[in-house]
C-alpha cells in the first residue's frame, strides 16, 4: 500500500528522470562511454595468457633506423620470407599493405633498352644478347614485387592482410575481388555479416603467391576505441574471413572450408568454437604485458633479416609481420587508451580465437538490460522516496556500484558482457535526485537555521529586540537582513522608534541604511532630511526639541456625509472620530473599521456583508436606553458606522469596592438596561455581552445607554478580528457557555451578574482557571449577595439570586419583569431611609476568595472567528 | 541532578497545507542545547508568521545562551524558572514589537517549548499546540490545550464528542504576544529510552485522528520520513491549515560507566 502511495507521489518524477537517462542513453555517448570503462577495465586481466606460439617480427624504430626510411623494397620482405621459411615457421603472416604495385621508373628505361635490342640488326647478336643478359638481371634485382611473389610462393604458408578503405579512391578498392582472393573465402559468409566495400586486396602478383588473403578490417566505437573486429566481409555471396580468423585456422593447418556455422552466433574451427555476435563480429581479448613489454614475444625486423635470430624461436611459430613504428602502420587505439600497431591487435585476435579468451554479449542481455532498467525506475519512484535522505542516497548508489561490480565480474570472469550503463547512471541520477529532494526538505524543516532562514531569524530577533526597546541591537541585526520589502517596513519603524527617544542621529543612520537598500524610498528620504535637521538643532540647542510624533495613518477629511473633526480613540484595526453631520450640524461618534486589512477575497466580501448586515439590525433599535444608530458606510477601504456621541463612562469603574454606586443608583441603572434589553429582545435582538464595559452611564444627567448592539463592538475590540461575539465569561449564562442557542434570557442573566458585581465589587462565580469558572457557572448556585453586602434588601438579593437562576425556564424571561422588580425594590429604598454610603459594609476581598486562592476573573469578551483562527481571548474596549 | 545521559535526536519539518496560502507556524530545533520550539501565529496579513517566527528564534535563541550558561545539570526549579523568564521576555518581545510596527498589531501565536536534559523533558506550551509521547506503542497527549474548547470539556460543559462538532474549534484562551502578562504552563516529565516526543500545530492534531496519529507516530522509519508522513497524512485529510512537526527520539540510556569515561575524555 505504502509502495503504491509512493508510487503516485513520486511516479511522474522518476519517470521524468528514466525518460531524462534513456535520451541521455540514445542521443548522447556518456552513458555508452561509461560502459566502455568498465569493459575497458574488465579486459585488462593479468591472469590470461598470451598465445605462445604466436611471434611479431616488428618493423620497428630500430629496424627503421638500420635499414633507412619506409617504403622499403618489397625484395626486403622476400628475403625476410625467405628466412622464416628456412628457420621453419608454421604460418607467415604479412600485415604491411601491398595492394599497390612496386614500381621504379628505371624499369621503364629497361623495357626501352630491350625494344631497341630488338630492333637492333642481326650483326649485333651477340652484342646484344649480352647486354640482354644484363639487362635480365637488373630487371629481376629491379622487379621486388616479382622476387617478393616468389618467395611467397616458395614458402607456401604466407597469409597476406587487405586494408579496408571504404572511401579511397584507387583501382583496388572498388569492383569484384579477383579469384585469388576467392581461393580463401569462406563459401557461406552468413547473411548478416558486414559488407565488404573498399577491401583493396594485394596486387594479383601477390595475392596469386600467397596461401590465403584475410582483410584487417576493424571496427571502432563511439569513443574511437577498438573493440571489436569483424570476422566476415561479405560480397557476392562469399565472405573474406579476418587476418586474424585465416591465420589462426591456418595454425591448425585448417582452411575455410573446414569452418562451420554453428548458429547466428557462433562458428567452429575444427574443435574450437569462435563466439561472435549476430553480425560475425568478434569482441577480442586484449592481453596485458607484464612491465610494459609487449604480451606477445616481438623480434626486430633488422635482426631477422641479418640471420641473427635463432631458427628455435621462428620454428612452428605463428609469425607476424608488421609495422610496430607508426609512420610503417598507423596505430589504433585499443581497450585501456593505448596506442597499438595493427599487428599486435592482430596478436591479440589470434590468440583470443585460439584459446576462446573472447568476449561476447549474450542474446539476453538487451533484453535483460531493459527489464533492469525498468526495475531501476520502479524502484526509483517506490521504494527510494520512503527512505531517508542519506539512506536513500547510500542504497541508490551502492545498487549503482554493485551494478557495476557485477558487470565487471561478469567479463572479467566469464567472458560475458551486459551493458548495464544506464540503469547504473540512471540509479547515480536517482540518488542525486534523492539526495536533492530530500535537502530540499530538508532545508524546508530547518528555514530558522540556514541559509534564507537566518535571514529570516535575524530578522526575528530584530523585532523582538526592538519589542523588548534594545533598539540598537535590533538595528545591528534589521541591518544584516539583505533587502526586502518587509525588512524596510521593520527598519522604517525601527527608525521612529529612534525618533520617539530623540536619538535623531541613529534614527539617521535607519534611514541612510534603508536608502542604500532602496535609492527611491521617499518617505526615507523625507524623514532623513528632518531627523538630520533635528539632530543639528539638538546638537546645537544641548537640549531635546519636542518629538513630532508622525501620525501613521491620517484622518480621512470626510466618511459619508460627516466631516471628521478629530480621532478619538484607536485600535488596532479600528479608529474612533468625531464627525460632523454638516446638514443638522450633529456631532456623532464614527467607528471605522479596515476591513480590507483584515480579510482578503471570499472572507472580505463575507466580513463586508455581515458588517452591514448587524449594522442593519443595530440601527433598527431605537430607544433612550440604547445607543443609536444613524448610519453606516464602506469607502476609503474603510467601514464605518456612525452612531450617538456619547458623554459619560462605563460602569467599569464602578465595579471598584472603594467606588461603588450608591444601591438605588444601581438598581435605577440596572432598571433602565433591563428596559432596553426588553425592547431589543422584542426586536429580536439578542446583545450577547452585556457587562459594565458596555453600560454607558453619565453621571451628570443620570443617562444611561447600552452600547455594542451587534456590529458596534467589532470596532471596539482591540485586539481582535471581526466575528461572532461568544461573550464575556464571567457573565455568561450556563447555557451560553454550554454553546446553545442564545436568547433574551442569558443577556438578563449576564444583567444580573452586572447587578451582582455593581453591588459588591464582586463576580458572583469566580475559578482560578477558566474551566473552574465555567464549572461554577454550570454547577455551583450564586452566593447570596446578601452574604457580601449585607445592607442589600432582601428584596433586591431575590432579585439578583432570581436572575442568576441556573434554569433560564426559573429565570426573568422579559427585561419588563425584571425593570419592574426593580423599580419596586427602588421605590421602596426611596420611601425607606436615605442612601447610606455603600462601601463600608463590604466584607469580601475581591482579590482573593476566602481561602486566599488567587482568582482570575475572564471579563473580557470572546469572539470565535468564522473565517480564520481568532486570534486571542483578551479584548473587548479598553484593553490595553 | 540527574546522572541518567541519554541521547536525543531531533527533526521538525513545516508545511503550509493545501489551502493557506503562506505559513504562520515556525519550528525550530537546537540540537546542541536539546531544545526544540514550535509556534503556531496569528493575526493579519504576515503578522502571524511573524509572531510565530520571532518566539520560536528568540526562545530557541535565548534558552540555547542560558543553557550554555548555566549547564547541563540544573535543579528542575531552575530550569522552569528559565523557561519561564525566556518566554516572558519573548512575550514582551512580540507586545513590543507589535507596537512600533502597526502592520503587526494584534499578532499573537501559541508556543510549545521543549528542553531536553538527561532522562528529563521540561516542558512549556501556551494556546492549542500540543506535545505528544509515544510510549511502548501507546501515544499519549501531554500538554493541555488551552482552547476555549478544552475549557469546555474540562468545566464539563460538553462532551468529547460534543466538542467534535463545535464550531469554536480554534479559539485559544491564553497565546504569547497578547497580552502584558501570560502564564506559560510548564510541566516534567521523566523521558525513557526509546521515548518518542511529537510536537504539533493544530494543522496536523485537527486533521489526523489519535488512532491514525499513533500509527504514524510508531512506524518504524526515519524520523525525517515521519515528519514528511505526518504532514502527508494531514494534507491527504484536506491539510486546511499550517501544519507543523518537530520529532524527538530519545535514544537509549548510557550507564554511570560510560558517562564516567565520557568525562575523563573531555577532562584529558
Amino acid at each position: 500500500m505504502e509502495v503504491r502511495e509512493a508510487m503516485r507521489k513520486h511516479g511522474v518524477a522518476a519517470l521524468v528522470l528514466a525518460l531524462a537517462m534513456a535520451a541521455l542513453y540514445f542521443a548522447t555517448d556518456i552513458v555508452h562511454s561509461l560502459d566502455q570503462r568498465v569493459y575497458d577495465a574488465a579486459l585488462a586481466r593479468p591472469d590470461r595468457q598470451a598465445l605462445s606460439e604466436v611471434v611479431i617480427v616488428a618493423i620497428d624504430e630500430a629496424s627503421l633506423a638500420q635499414m633507412g626510411a619506409w617504403p622499403w623494397p618489397r625484395d626486403v620482405h622476400a628475403q625476410v620470407i625467405d628466412r622464416l621459411a628456412a628457420a621453419g615457421a608454421k604460418t607467415i603472416v604479412h600485415t604491411t599493405p601491398l595492394d599497390h604495385a612496386q614500381t621504379y621508373p628505371a624499369q621503364a628505361y629497361l623495357r626501352d633498352i630491350r625494344a631497341t635490342l630488338g630492333a637492333a640488326a642481326p650483326e649485333a647478336a651477340t652484342l646484344s644478347g649480352l647486354i640482354g643478359r644484363t639487362l635480365d638481371e637488373a630487371d629481376a634485382a629491379l622487379n621486388t614485387d616479382q622476387r617478393l611473389a616468389s618467395s611467397i610462393q616458395r614458402a607456401g604458408n604466407v597469409l597476406l592482410g587487405s586494408r579496408v578503405q571504404p572511401d579511397a579512391p584507387g583501382s583496388g578498392a572498388t569492383g569484384k575481388w579477383p579469384p585469388y582472393v576467392h581461393r580463401s573465402a569462406l563459401p557461406n559468409p552468413g547473411s548478416r555479416a558486414l559488407g565488404g566495400d573498399g577491401v583493396r586486396p594485394p596486387i594479383a602478383l601477390l595475392g596469386q603467391a600467397a596461401a590465403g588473403v584475410g582483410h584487417m578490417q576493424v571496427l571502432a566505437d563511439s569513443d574511437g576505441v577498438v573493440r571489436r573486429v569483424p570476422l566476415v566481409l561479405r560480397q557476392d555471396g562469399a565472405g573474406m574471413p579476418a587476418l586474424a580468423l585465416l591465420a589462426a585456422a591456418h595454425s591448425l593447418r585448417l582452411g575455410m572450408r573446414d569452418v562451420q556455422w554453428l548458429n547466428d552466433r557462433a562458428m567452429s574451427l575444427g574443435g574450437l568454437t569462435v563466439l561472435t555476435d549476430e553480425q560475425a563480429v568478434l569482441r577480442p581479448p586484449h592481453y596485458a604485458a607484464p612491465q610494459g613489454a609487449g604480451a606477445f614475444v616481438t623480434i626486430p625486423f633488422h635482426e631477422v633479416l641479418a640471420g641473427k635470430v635463432p631458427p628455435a624461436r621462428l620454428q612452428n611459430k605463428v609469425v607476424l609481420i608488421g609495422g610496430t613504428a607508426p609512420e610503417v602502420q598507423s596505430w589504433v587505439t585499443a581497450p585501456g587508451d593505448r596506442a597499438v600497431a595493427p599487428v599486435q591487435l592482430l596478436a591479440d585476435q589470434i590468440s583470443g580465437i585460439r584459446q576462446g579468451h573472447v568476449v561476447t554479449q549474450p542474446v539476453w542481455a538487451m533484453p535483460a538490460m531493459a527489464v533492469l532498467w525498468l526495475a531501476v525506475v520502479l524502484f526509483l519512484a517506490g521504494v527510494l522516496p520512503r527512505l531517508g535522505g542519506a539512506a536513500g542516497a547510500g542504497i541508490a548508489l551502492g545498487l549503482a556500484l554493485g551494478l557495476a561490480g557485477v558487470q565487471w565480474l561478469g567479463l572479467a570472469l566469464m567472458g560475458q558482457w551486459f551493458p548495464a550503463g544506464l540503469a547504473v547512471v540512471t540509479l547515480m541520477a536517482g540518488a542525486l535526485w534523492h539526495v536533492a529532494r530530500s535537502g530540499q526538505a530538508g532545508s524546508l524543516a530547518m528555514s530558522q537555521q540556514g541559509g534564507q532562514g537566518a535571514t529570516e531569524a535575524d530578522r526575528m530577533m530584530g523585532l523582538a529586540l526592538q519589542g523588548q526597546g534594545q533598539l540598537d541591537m535590533a538595528f545591528e541585526r534589521l541591518r544584516r537582513v539583505p533587502a526586502g520589502l518587509q525588512v524596510q517596513d521593520n527598519l522604517m519603524h525601527l527608525a521612529q522608534d529612534f525618533e520617539r527617544k530623540h536619538q535623531y542621529d541613529k534614527a539617521q543612520a535607519v534611514y541612510e541604511h534603508v536608502l542604500r537598500q532602496d535609492r527611491e524610498h521617499k518617505e526615507a528620504r523625507a524623514r532623513r532630511k528632518r531627523v538630520k535637521r533635528l539632530a543639528e538643532v539638538a546638537a546645537q540647542a544641548g537640549a531635546i526639541p519636542e518629538p513630532q510624533a508622525p501620525s501613521a495613518q491620517s484622518a480621512p477629511e470626510l466618511l459619508g456625509r460627516y466631516h471628521i473633526e478629530k480621532e478619538l480613540g484607536r485600535g488596532s484595526m479600528g479608529v474612533v472620530y468625531q464627525g460632523r453631520d454638516p446638514k443638522i450640524g450633529r456631532v456623532v461618534a464614527i467607528k471605522a473599521l479596515a476591513l480590507g486589512q483584515e480579510f482578503d477575497g471570499a472572507a472580505l466580501v463575507d466580513a463586508r456583508a455581515r458588517f452591514f448586515r448587524e449594522a442593519e439590525s443595530a440601527g433598527r433599535l431605537q430607544h433612550q436606553n440604547i445607543v443609536t444608530i444613524y448610519d453606516a458606510g464602506d469607502e476609503h477601504g474603510l467601514a464605518w458606522i456612525a452612531m450617538e456621541l456619547l458623554k459619560g463612562q462605563d460602569l467599569t469603574g464602578f465595579t471598584r469596592a472603594d467606588h461603588l454606586l450608591p444601591l438605588a443608583q444601581v438598581v435605577s441603572i440596572v432598571a433602565a438596561v433591563a428596559d432596553a434589553l426588553d425592547y431589543a429582545h422584542q426586536q429580536n435582538v439578542v446583545h450577547r455581552d452585556i457587562k459594565p464595559a458596555n453600560i454607558m452611564f453619565d453621571a451628570a444627567t443620570g443617562a444611561v445607554k447600552v452600547s455594542d448592539f451587534g456590529i458596534a463592538r467589532i470596532t471596539d475590540s482591540s485586539k481582535t478580528r471581526t466575528g461572532l461575539v461568544l461573550g464575556t465569561p464571567s457573565f455568561m449564562a450556563p447555557e451560553q457557555l454550554a454553546g446553545h442557542k442564545v436568547d433574551g434570557r442569558c443577556d438578563l442573566y449576564a444583567l444580573g451578574v452586572t447587578l451582582f458585581q455593581l453591588l459588591t465589587a464582586s463576580l458572583p462565580l469566580r475559578g482560578a482557571s477558566m474551566s473552574e469558572l465555567m464549572h461554577n457557572i454550570a454547577r455551583t448556585p450564586a452566593p447570596d449577595v446578601r452574604t457580601l453586602r449585607p445592607d442589600v434588601p432582601p428584596e433586591l438579593a431575590r432579585i439578583v439570586a432570581l436572575a442568576l437562576r441556573k434554569n433560564p425556564q426559573e429565570r426573568y424571561q422579559t427585561g419588563r419583569q425584571l425593570a419592574t422588580d426593580l423599580r419596586n425594590v427602588e421605590n421602596g429604598m426611596r420611601a425607606g431611609s436615605a442612601d447610606a454610603p455603600a462601601n463600608h459594609s463590604l466584607v469580601y476581598d475581591a482579590r482573593s476568595d476566602l481561602n486566599e486562592h488567587k482568582m482570575a476573573d475572564f471579563q473580557e469578551t470572546v469572539m470565535d472567528d468564522p473565517v480564520q483562527r481568532a486570534s486571542d481571548s483578551a479584548m473587548g474596549p479598553g484593553a490595553r | 541532578m540527574t546522572a541518567v545521559k541519554m541521547a536525543y535526536e531531533f527533526h521538525a519539518r513545516t508545511d503550509p497545507g493545501r489551502v493557506r496560502a503562506n505559513n504562520e507556524d515556525a519550528v525550530c530545533v537546537d540540537s546542541q542545547a536539546q531544545v526544540a520550539v514550535l509556534a503556531d501565529g496569528m493575526g493579519g496579513y504576515n503578522a502571524g508568521e511573524v509572531a510565530s517566527g520571532m518566539a520560536t528564534t528568540f526562545i530557541r535563541t535565548e534558552l540555547a545562551r542560558w543553557l550554555a550558561q548555566a549547564g547541563q545539570h540544573l535543579k528542575a526549579f531552575d530550569l522552569r524558572r528559565g523557561i519561564e523568564i525566556c518566554v516572558d521576555n519573548a512575550n514582551q518581545a512580540i507586545l513590543g514589537a507589535a507596537e512600533s510596527n502597526p502592520q503587526y498589531s494584534g499578532m499573537g501565536t501559541t508556543v510549545v517549548v521543549g528542553v531536553f536534559q538527561g532522562g528529563r523533558l521540561m516542558l512549556g506550551h501556551i494556546g492549542d499546540s500540543r506535545c505528544y509521547r509515544l510510549r511502548a506503542g501507546v501515544l499519549e497527549q501531554i500538554t493541555r490545550d488551552h482552547s476555549w474548547l478544552q475549557e469546555q470539556i474540562d468545566a464539563g460543559l460538553i462532551t468529547p464528542q460534543q466538542a467534535a462538532l463545535s464550531t469554536s474549534r480554534n479559539l485559544v484562551t491564553r497565546a504569547l504576544g497578547v497580552e502584558d502578562h501570560v502564564l506559560v504552563e510548564i510541566n516534567e516529565f521523566k523521558v525513557e529510552p526509546q521515548d518518542l516526543y511529537l510536537m504539533c500545530s493544530d494543522g496536523l492534531s485537527e486533521m489526523v485522528d489519535h488512532a491514525a496519529l499513533t500509527a504514524l507516530a510508531a512506524a518504524s522509519v526515519s524520523l525525517e520520513e515521519k515528519a514528511r508522513r505526518l504532514i502527508d497524512a494531514a494534507n491527504a485529510n484536506g491539510g486546511r491549515d499550517n501544519i507543523s512537526v518537530v520529532l524527538v527520539q530519545a535514544g537509549s540510556a548510557e550507564g554511570g560507566k560510560r558517562s564516567l569515561m565520557s568525562r575523563l575524555l573531555r577532562q584529558a
